[in-house]
Order: structure tokens, then C-alpha cells, then sequence
């Protein structure tokens, strides 16, 4: 298959191998974080890890849309969901993140409407469908999928489908990097940026790392070349004193990003003042909610929210694994009480979550130590 | 995904024998046989 076979090369995966071997100081330790959960779930799918020298660590961000939204939210949008007669749609993932009273699946089997759908397009289809029901859409995603939340609430605007609303959970990635940066309990010395959010907002808005922190990054495609590469030109950056935004995934990143899709944002969001993030607490302005000029599309203002903040259970350390702090399986409960088939927190839930990654791929026992 | 056909701004793509309608307002002159990053059916950039 084009762009991908030729990006899944083993013979070429060594000879990058090796090109990262040259670049390393053999006596420091590297710390690599890669900030979306996409990277996570193809360095594990694939084993690129096993393929960096043992003083290359990779750290695992807080990049998965699912695992970020905190226990209040889903509260929330079961509240909605259990109006009369509401159809409540969302990914399939979400349905299974738990709020403090369980989840939107546990919801569903008690009788409330909730369906899964691929994209808020299949969320408008019903709304037409069922004209008579009001439909809401819970949003969730990074700058990669708040375009077509942005370009479906236009749609239904010019549509004229009044039954349609959507729970806006869109985040932002810039501010918890900041956030992250800012923590004291973390050392990094690069980013694996995010490829598809940067197709939409591009590479500019990551030369805050360089300029203001001294930290690298290089945007990178999804497949194991791609991020073999990537890291490859960080550790170059960093072996030549370099500290720049590269980008890697030029295939698909324009350096100033998607033009069209940024416009539709801003034309259908606004920023938020500040959001609840799993595991990083409140970051000011680093979510969106619905544009004045789309507030009638806005679930929020059409159902009463409880928007109460919930603590996460204290067995549960996704927060600590948002922030790479703790790999996952130092988690108290991974593996254990916390599966992917009964997931205590969102990091298990998502296939993009890095401990969903670290289970499904057999890393669930590394480095563990046996009595 | 693949563009296969293109009517009121969608596209009908195709992928792994699968075929979905994609939302291409970002993009300019899609046409069949073109090749589509998509996310949650919006077609984000042409590869």
C-alpha cells in the first residue's frame, strides 16, 4: 500500500537503528516524549523501542483525546444522555470511560439512547433521521478531529437541523505542553510531535519549545520509519547543539498547517477560560467550547449539566502516566484490577492510551520485578 | 482513504474494501483517484 509498505521497512528500521547509534553520547541518558497517543500505540505495535539503544528512553504524553477528558465530563454527558427522549452519540471509546457512576455503555444497558459513531457526520445523519428526537454529539479530539465537529455543526446550521447539538470536549495541545514543561518533576529532552494535529495548526505553533525551553521537536508521521526517523533527527539536533522544529511527516504537515480548517474553527469555537485535564488539573485556555454565533447548537446551554468536579479513584495513576512520570505498568492496578475488558482508567480504555498500548503488546510485565 | 466518486461535497472514498462518505470543504479541487488523510470522515490534507 502507497505511504505505508515503504514506511515499514525492516532492513531500512536497522539502518536508521544504526544512524541513531552514531548520534548518542554513550555516557547521558535521553529522555523522548511522544506526545500523541497514535506514536504510543505504533512504537508498541511495532517495536521500535526495542530497536533504540538502552540510554534512549521514550516517555509517553498526555496525547490521547480519550484519556485526558476527566471523570466530571463523562458525568456530565451521561446527564444529558438520560434527558427524555435524547439520542446521545459518541466514539466508541468513549462509551467506555468511566465517570463516578459508571459509563455511557452502563448508561445504555439502564435504558438511556447512546450510540456509537465513527464521525459527528453519522451524529447529523440520525438527527435527520430522527427529527423529532433531540440528538447531541459528545465531541472529544485534539485540533485533528475539532474540524469536523466545526464542519458538521456548519453543515447542520445550513441544513436547518434544529434537533442537533453537540457537548463540546475539544482540547488544545499547546497549553498542557507548556504545563508539561513547566513541571518539576519532569526532564525531557525532546518531543516527537504530533503529526496529525499538526496537519491542521501545522509546525509554528510548537516554536514556543525551542525558543522558550531549549527542548527540540521534530513533527513525525505514524508508521515505525517515521518515527525511527524522528527520533533520529532530535538526537541529531541534540548531539549538533541544535534546538529547532523539524518537520518529518512533510508528506502530510504543512509548516503553517490546514488554513481552511483553522478558519472553520474559529469561526465555530471559542476558547474556554480553563478545563479540567485527567491528571494535569485545570490548564487555562486549553479547551474550546461552542462560538457565540453557534450557541444554540450548544448541548450545554440546552440540558442541565451537573458540572461537578470528580476525583479520580485513588488506585487509579493515569495521571501520573499522562504526565510520563510513571510507566504503566508501575501503576498499583495495571494489569491487574485495570484491564482493557474492565479499565479503571481512561489510559487502558483508549486503543491510543499507553497502557492499553503497554497490554495489548506484551509489554505488560517489562522490567517488573519478580520475588 | 481513496476518492472514488465526488457529489455535493463529499466524496465516496475506499479503503481495505470499505467505503465511506467524506466531508472535503478543506480541500480544494478533490477529484477520483485522489488520496486522502482522513479523520473522522473529514478529508484533512491530499497525499
Amino acid at each position: 500500500v502507497r505511504f505505508v509498505d515503504e514506511f515499514r521497512d525492516g532492513a531500512l528500521g536497522q539502518k536508521v537503528a544504526a544512524q541513531i547509534l552514531g548520534v548518542v553520547e554513550p555516557g547521558r541518558h535521553y529522555k523522548v516524549m511522544e506526545v500523541c497517543g497514535g506514536h504510543t500505540h505504533s512504537i508498541y505495535r511495532y517495536g521500535v523501542d526495542d530497536l533504540l539503544p538502552d540510554n534512549v528512553e521514550l516517555v509517553h504524553g498526555p496525547g490521547c483525546p480519550v484519556c485526558v477528558i476527566p471523570m466530571g465530563r463523562v458525568d456530565d454527558g451521561i446527564a444529558i444522555a438520560r434527558e427524555p427522549g435524547v439520542i446521545f452519540t459518541c466514539f466508541g471509546d468513549m462509551m467506555r470511560v468511566p465517570g463516578s457512576g459508571g459509563t455511557l455503555l452502563d448508561a445504555k444497558a439502564q435504558g438511556a439512547d447512546v450510540r456509537m459513531v465513527y464521525s459527528p457526520l453519522d451524529a447529523l445523519r440520525i438527527a435527520k433521521a430522527e427529527p423529532d428526537r433531540p440528538v447531541v454529539f459528545f465531541a472529544i479530539g485534539f485540533e485533528t478531529t475539532a474540524p469536523s465537529t466545526a464542519l458538521t455543526l456548519k453543515r447542520a446550521r445550513a441544513d436547518g437541523v434544529e434537533n442537533f447539538s453537540c457537548m463540546c470536549n475539544h482540547v488544545t495541545i499547546v497549553p498542557p505542553l507548556r504545563a508539561l514543561l513547566e513541571s518539576p518533576d519532569l526532564r525531557l529532552d525532546g518531543f516527537i510531535g504530533p503529526g496529525h494535529v499538526s496537519t491542521v495548526v501545522g509546525a509554528r505553533p510548537f516554536e514556543f519549545i525551542p525558543a522558550d525551553y531549549g527542548r527540540p521537536v521534530v513533527i513525525a508521521g505514524f508508521e515505525p520509519l517515521d518515527i525511527l526517523q524522528a527520533i533520529h533527527m532530535i538526537l541529531a539536533q541534540l548531539a549538533e547543539g541544535r534546538c529547532e522544529v523539524e518537520n518529518q511527516y512533510t508528506r502530510v504537515v504543512p509548516y503553517d498547517g490546514n488554513p481552511a480548517a483553522l478558519a472553520a474553527m474559529a469561526e465555530v469555537f471559542a476558547l474556554r477560560p480553563h478545563f479540567e485535564w485527567r491528571g494535569l488539573g485545570f490548564i487555562s485556555q486549553s479547551a474550546l467550547r461552542l462560538s457565540d454565533a453557534y450557541a444554540d447548537l450548544d448541548a450545554e446551554r440546552r440540558f442541565p449539566v451537573p458540572g461537578v468536579r470528580v476525583a479520580d479513584p485513588k488506585a487509579c495513576q493515569c495521571g501520573e502516566v499522562l504526565k510520563g512520570v510513571i510507566k504503566p505498568w508501575e501503576c498499583k492496578v495495571f494489569g491487574t484490577a485495570c484491564t482493557p475488558e474492565h479499565a479503571i482508567g481512561t489510559c487502558m480504555v483508549s486503543p491510543e492510551g499507553a497502557c492499553a498500548a503497554y497490554y495489548n503488546y506484551g509489554r505488560f510485565a517489562r522490567d517488573r520485578v519478580v520475588a | 482513504m481513496r476518492v472514488v466518486g465526488v457529489e455535493d461535497g463529499l466524496a465516496l472514498c475506499e479503503a481495505g474494501g470499505e467505503r465511506r462518505e467524506v466531508e472535503i470543504a478543506l480541500l480544494d479541487g478533490v477529484t477520483a483517484g485522489d488520496v486522502l488523510l482522513v479523520h473522522a470522515d473529514v478529508g484533512l490534507v491530499k497525499l
